[in-house]
């Protein structure tokens, strides 16, 4: 026994010494633990360097500019006079950072240049796989250094710490980094420490050298995710607002040879590769993130290659050069106009064989400079107008490097003016720059190195500023632009309501001037406002049109009020409204779209955590020196408990739309809540929450903490983007609750990004409300109106209905019920602009379309400034639209193209547990093969359902082609429903889903 | 590094000092009534006289270590654990030579949560009773794959595994009543921990009862701490182990062994662990698996076999 004893203490004593010495860093989770110093091998010199500084923000203006600022109150900047990092203090949740601790804004020290929406640290792709932050020290170690080091565990779980120190220290052009976590669950783990870089597809556009990659990278959903992971030396990215307020960043390890990640234009990842973690495992991160001040991501992967010079001594050249324009004429202003991608291959290689290992933008003057790695083969191309222009093979040794000079086609300019016919006062307005002929644009067609839209021409990145993909911005009457020579036609739009400008025009080099005048046409309605309650700019995080040029935007389609709805920002767009001069005209609110990021919400039968999609939320409090500038934290909540949460900071009437109600969902994160909650809309909705989790009954209950139901939206899109894309599935949405008596308003947007995802305006909602655009705008009046759904929702034809109420006077579509007049008609009259033809009337009664007028006269010339604009005017008895129909009853009228042949063939729980999902009542097939029915004949490969398509637009010569050309859809619209109380009990009784017949 | 180094020293001469052989120990032992060699269970190693306290068994009765054994076949509570090696493991009560192979896999998979973790372990074990009452002991993990599941993340490992070297000194011996006190050592061998290497120990008590030549009942406590030279936290974590089981040997060749054990610690689990036994010779045979039925710990089965040769 004694021995035993012996062993027993020997143990202990053994354990007692090798494990309880002192620990690296805060692995061993000791209170005032310091996080050692990240990157100690690099050193960067520069003269002054002693303006370090920390701060935590309590001022809006100590937000670093840029188009993704948003360090706010409570977070931490830190400064060294070369760049800024602002950490997001703890409780701040951004986007997929739940509780603070990220990097929100890097930028070149008080330049308005952050183009980082927000780093992160993960560890998988689940949301308690990301770092939960919940302390937050500052280290002021002047002069050596200043850092925040923040501590937590991942997400719900405890046992699980990690810990981050971001640091400067004099002349970094960077942010240092180090991340350590220490399973201390009971579990093996697959963690990959990695920093997630939230982009989200029209901002920054990740780089990083590969086989066939550089800009492009495969494309991965959620379930293939890890084929995506690939290791490489660094990576970086630029930002592409096209107006100068953009940088670029670069990541490198100050460790490791390699860095092992992933990255699309939504999100990237870079860190340690995946890893089996046993229980006790630790891992250990460190990275330098540079920012440079420049529009390329070549000035940020020089800083990374000196990083990995001092890391690992690895070498690097520099290449020198000049871009020139043949003819010489204009400047190299921006990355449209040249672009110089350094690709290590051989001219007439494999294209998915050469690596690309970095990219710079001329400066104006044509030269260039960017560091490779030394004693590699490069063939350089110059980009200009989104195509590959000139390539040439060189061979480097391990000197710098001159490679001459580049020699560019020479360019258009384009120079318009656009006057209304009328007054000949010059006009805001939007040009489409469109190839004369098919066998034109291809020839013309580009792209930024592979990556967003594709247009032809390419006049600029499509996200940005104009010139973007083939649109240019008139400002008052006067646009300029550089175009690749050729024949286009070139469109002057400013809005549906006015006539379309045409110009044919072969551009060579040189200057080219054309000039447009456009009419007003009679049809708008008086007391109605063009409103576009859907628009986002710069500050969302996944726009980068700048401010002026969206509220150009607002003003080129001739837009009366304009909501500010961007991603989980308070935003206000009144200072530029006002700084164009447009204060007098049109009114722009404060709004917010609030985004679900974090998936958490479990519905029955489902195992995947939602999100609960997009709710726009107006009039609020705009606020920049708060957190979202002022908006809730929306994450982890019912959509009844944001509403509840976002009431306080209402500055007027409040209006909450639920947004695209049945899109796809993003990366995993649903967009639309009844979608995301699997309801099925074949079934009634319940009158009360049973507490069985089903959709339904999370879709109508009210969640602790709250006063609305999760259904307490006042309106809902029923058009979303210029081409009514899902369309069927948002009205069938709407129908379905229309019938189940919870009568929301239907409303068109734009849901625009920029001048070329979405054109604002287009659709739009005509408002009838007391309140005029401009001094004096009447929020609330106009809520009013929004939310009693008096409004035509339109992306062109304008309709005017009127139903008889028993005491004969005509009403308008509302939201409110009314007793008809028993023999009542409804009258119907659409018009639209020549070049929006209407081919037919709907009119729809609980659900089902009762009367189609069809076959209309189309007009002529799209072109024209006069005649007939009537496209349909008619009544319908409503004994005829009601026949079959007991109880009360809605109708609404719709106009535009015919609507494509549709039916549900999939979509919801798999409640029966047959490996084939159920019907949900929304369609999401098109008869896409044209037999004339909707089956599995009909739907892709490999699916089981899908895809929904719009029908296809028509080619140039038919009639809508210049409609089509301008949005990509047709034309549609529809009145907000009559919401008839037929048996007069002074309420409307729902119909239900079988539509009371 | 030094740290690791000197523990590791540190442990091995206590551990080494502890099970020497020592002219005391018998006197210090309990008696044993070990019978005389069987055709089924075949002399032990020449050993010292034991000191008898009470009357032995008569000389046409087997008693003891000997009672129901089978000269190859494994006894005692299925070798089949849910930590490293063979921590937490029953023990036998009674000390043999053997030498084995063998293999474990354990899943887990746990798809709410979207987490899921298959280990196979390839094992070399091994015994030498040193006197009849002294065991030594080791188990080695030769190679340790870990495949693992983090929502659509997989990763995979394979290192060399864990190493425990242990003794058991048989206290109790009283005709059909056995028991055995063993102590483990979990060495820092493994690979697998970045950052860490672990370490740990047990203290069990293993008894016997062999009523029937076909029928054992056993049992065994142990406690046991595990922890780890590590930069980090070493999250040291005490437990418990309670099992009960029982074998039924219907034939010298053949023996089901029917197991519960109770986990009490920062992983719990009560576990059923069903063993079938064969023995060719001097060749031994097991079979075995288990699954939790209740507790935090998340495997969902583990199942093993064993082939073990017997020396003595």
């Amino acid at each position: 026994m004694t021995r035993l004893v012996v062993v027993g203490l020997a143990l202990a004593l053994a354990i007692a010494v090798g494990t309880g010495c002192a620990k690296e860093g805060c692995l061993g989770g000791e209170d005032g633990c310091r996080v050692p110093p990240p990157c100690q091998k690099v050193a960067f010199t520069c003269s002054g360097g002693d303006s370090l500084s920390v701060e935590t923000i309590t001022d809006a203006t100590q937000r670093p500019g840029g188009w993704n600022g948003i360090g706010a109150k409570g977070d931490v900047k830190l400064s060294n006079g070369v760049v800024d990092v602002v950490i997001a203090g703890i409780g701040t949740q951004t986007y997929l950072d739940p509780h603070g601790g990220s990097i929100l804004d890097l930028a070149p020290a008080g330049q308005p240049k952050d183009t980082v929406n927000n780093v992160f640290q993960v560890v998988g792709i689940l949301p308690n796989d990301a770092a939960w932050y919940s302390t937050l020290e500052i280290i002021d170690e002047r002069p050596a250094r200043v850092a925040v080091q923040v501590r937590g565990t991942l997400d719900g779980r405890p046992n699980v710490p990690i810990s981050t120190r971001y640091e400067l220290t004099p002349c970094d052009p960077g942010v240092r980094v180090r991340t350590e976590i220490v399973n201390g669950s009971t579990d093996n783990q697959t963690w990959g420490l990695l920093d997630g870089y939230y982009w989200s597809g029209r901002e920054s556009l990740p780089f990083a050298p590969g086989e066939g990659e550089g800009f492009t990278h495969m494309s991965f959903g959620l379930t293939t995710i890890q084929k995506a992971f690939k290791t490489f030396p660094y990576f970086a990215a630029a930002g592409h607002s096209g107006d100068g307020k953009v940088s670029a960043i670069s990541t490198a390890s100050c460790t490791d040879p390699k860095l092992t990640g992933f990255h699309s234009d939504q999100i990237s990842a870079a860190g340690l590769g995946l890893k089996v973690v046993p229980p006790r495992g630790s891992l250990i991160f460190e990275r330098f993130i540079a920012a440079a001040d420049v529009r390329d991501v070549g000035g940020a992967i020089d800083l990374a290659l000196e990083v990995r010079k001092q890391v690992l001594g690895e070498a690097y050249v520099t290449l020198t050069g000049t871009v020139e324009r043949m003819g010489g004429g204009g400047g190299f202003a921006a990355e449209r106009e040249a672009s110089v991608l350094v690709v290590e291959g051989a001219l007439g290689g494999p294209t998915d064989a050469g690596i690309p290992w970095t990219q710079v933008v001329p400066k104006a003057d044509g030269t260039f400079s960017v560091r490779v790695p030394g004693n590699k083969q490069y063939v350089v191309e110059v980009h200009a107008f989104g195509r590959k222009e000139v390539e040439r093979q060189f061979s480097v040794g391990a000197t710098d490097q001159s490679l001459g000079a580049f020699v560019l086609p020479g360019v258009a300019t384009l120079t318009a003016t656009v006057q209304d016919a009328t007054t000949m006062m010059p006009i805001d307005a939007e040009l489409f720059v469109v190839p004369e002929t098919e066998e034109s644009a291809a020839a013309l067609t580009g792209n930024l190195h592979g990556r967003f839209a594709t247009c032809s021409p390419w006049l600029g990145p499509p996200p940005g500023a104009s010139p973007a993909c083939n649109r240019i911005l008139v400002r008052n009457g006067q646009a300029t632009a550089e175009v690749p020579t050729g024949r286009y036609e070139v469109l002057a739009f400013h809005g549906p309501f006015w006539s379309l400008g045409r110009e044919v025009v072969n551009l060579q080099p040189g200057n080219t001037s054309l000039s447009f005048s456009l009419t007003r046409l009679p049809l708008k309605p008086a007391g109605a406002l063009s409103s576009d309650l859907h628009v986002h700019g710069a500050a969302s995080f996944d726009s980068s049109i700048p401010d002026l040029d969206r509220v150009l935007s607002f003003s080129a389609s001739d837009l009366d009020v304009i909501v500010a709805t961007d991603h989980d920002v308070i935003y206000d767009y009144g200072k530029i409204v006002a700084d164009l001069g447009l204060s007098g005209r049109m009114s722009t609110v404060v709004g917010l779209e609030s985004t679900g990021h974090i998936p958490w919400l479990k519905v029955k039968n489902y195992g995947f955590p939602l999100v609960i999609g997009h709710y726009n939320l107006w009039p609020l409090r705009f606020d920049p020196s708060l957190p979202r500038n002022g908006a809730p934290i929306d994450e982890l909540i019912e959509p009844g408990e944001l509403f509840e949460r976002t009431k306080s900071g209402a500055t007027g009437l409040e209006v909450i739309e639920l947004n695209h109600p049945w899109a796809e969902p993003e990366f995993g994160r649903d967009l639309g809540f009844p979608r995301a909650i699997f309801l099925d809309t074949t079934k009634d909705l319940p009158a009360t929450d049973d507490g069985s989790g089903t959709g339904a009954n999370v879709y109508i209950r009210t969640p602790a903490n709250a006063s609305y139901a999760n259904d307490g939206h006042h309106a809902q899109e029923v058009i979303n983007g210029s081409d009514s894309s899902l369309h069927l599935q948002y009205r069938a949405f709407w129908f379905y609750v229309l019938n189940q008596g919870r009568l929301k308003a239907g409303t068109a947007n734009s849901d625009s990004h920029s001048l070329t995802d979405n054109t604002v305006g287009v659709p739009q909602n005509l408002v009838f409300t007391s309140t005029t655009a401009g001094p004096g705008f009447d929020v609330n009046a106009f809520n009013t109106a929004v939310r009693e759904g008096r409004m035509i929702g339109t992306n062109g034809p304008v309709i005017s209905a009127t139903v008889e109420d028993a005491t004969g006077q005509e009403r308008g579509p509302s939201l409110l019920p009314f007793a008809p007049k028993a023999d009542g008609v409804l009258r119907v009259k659409v018009s639209s602009a020549p070049w929006i033809p209407v081919e037919e009337v709907r009119v729809v009664v609980n659900g089902v379309v009762v009367k189609t007028f069809a076959s209309l006269p189309q007009p002529t010339d799209p072109f024209a400034t006069s005649g007939d604009l009537v496209r349909f005017d008619g009544t319908a008895p409503l004994t005829e639209l009601l026949s079959g129909v007991s109880g009360d009853a809605w109708i609404v009228v719709e106009a535009g193209t015919r609507l494509p042949l549709a039916a549900d063939l999939g979509g919801g729980l798999d409640l029966d547990k047959d490996g084939k999902e159920d019907l949900d009542g929304i369609p999401d097939t098109t008869d896409n093969n044209g037999d004339g029915k909707v089956d599995s004949a009909d739907v892709t490969a490999g699916e089981d359902r899908g895809p929904l398509n719009n029908l296809p637009t028509p080619k140039r010569g038919e009639v809508g082609y210049y409609f089509g050309a301008l949005t990509g859809g047709h034309p549609n619209a529809f009145a907000n429903p009559f919401v008839l109380d037929r048996n007069g009990d002074g309420k409307f009784n729902a119909p239900g889903v079988t539509g009371g017949r | 590094m030094d740290t690791l180094r000197r523990s590791m020293m540190l442990l091995s001469l206590l551990a080494a000092a502890a099970f020497a052989q020592d002219p005391g120990a018998a006197t210090a032992s309990p008696p044993t009534d070990a019978p005389a060699p069987t055709a089924e269970a075949p002399a032990t190693p020449a050993a010292p006289a034991p000191e008898v306290k009470q009357e032995a068994a008569p000389s046409e009765e087997i008693a003891g270590c000997a009672q129901g054994a089978a000269h190859g076949l494994p006894e005692g509570p299925v070798a089949l654990g849910y930590f490293e090696a063979d921590l937490a493991t029953g023990r036998r009560a009674c000390p043999r030579s053997e030498a084995g192979l063998g293999g474990r896999f354990g899943a887990s998979i746990d798809t709410p949560n979207f987490y899921g973790n298959l280990g196979v372990n390839g094992i070399l074990f091994g015994s030498f009773a040193v006197r009849p009452d002294v065991e030594v002991f080791a188990t080695l993990e030769a190679a340790n794959f870990t495949y693992t599941v983090n929502a659509v993340l997989t990763a995979t490992q394979l290192t060399l595994g864990n190493l425990t070297l242990g003794g058991t000194y048989q206290v109790l011996n009283r005709g059909a009543v056995l028991g055995g006190v063993s102590a483990r050592l979990l060495l820092p061998t493994s690979f697998e921990t970045p950052g860490a290497r672990a370490v740990g120990g047990e203290l069990g008590f293993a008894a016997s009862w062999r009523p029937k030549r076909w029928l054992e009942v056993h049992g065994y406590l142990g406690g046991d701490v595990t922890s780890a030279f590590s930069r980090a936290n070493p999250f040291t974590r005490f437990g418990g182990l309670l099992l009960a089981g029982v074998q039924l040997q219907p034939w010298s060749w053949f023996a089901f062994v029917l197991d519960l054990t109770g986990r009490f610690g920062e992983i719990s689990y009560f576990a059923p662990t069903a063993g079938l036994r064969f023995r060719i010779a001097r060749l031994g045979i097991e079979l075995g698996a288990t699954l939790p039925l209740a507790g935090n710990d998340r495997h969902d089965f583990i199942m093993g076999g064993r082939f073990s040769w017997r020396f003595d």
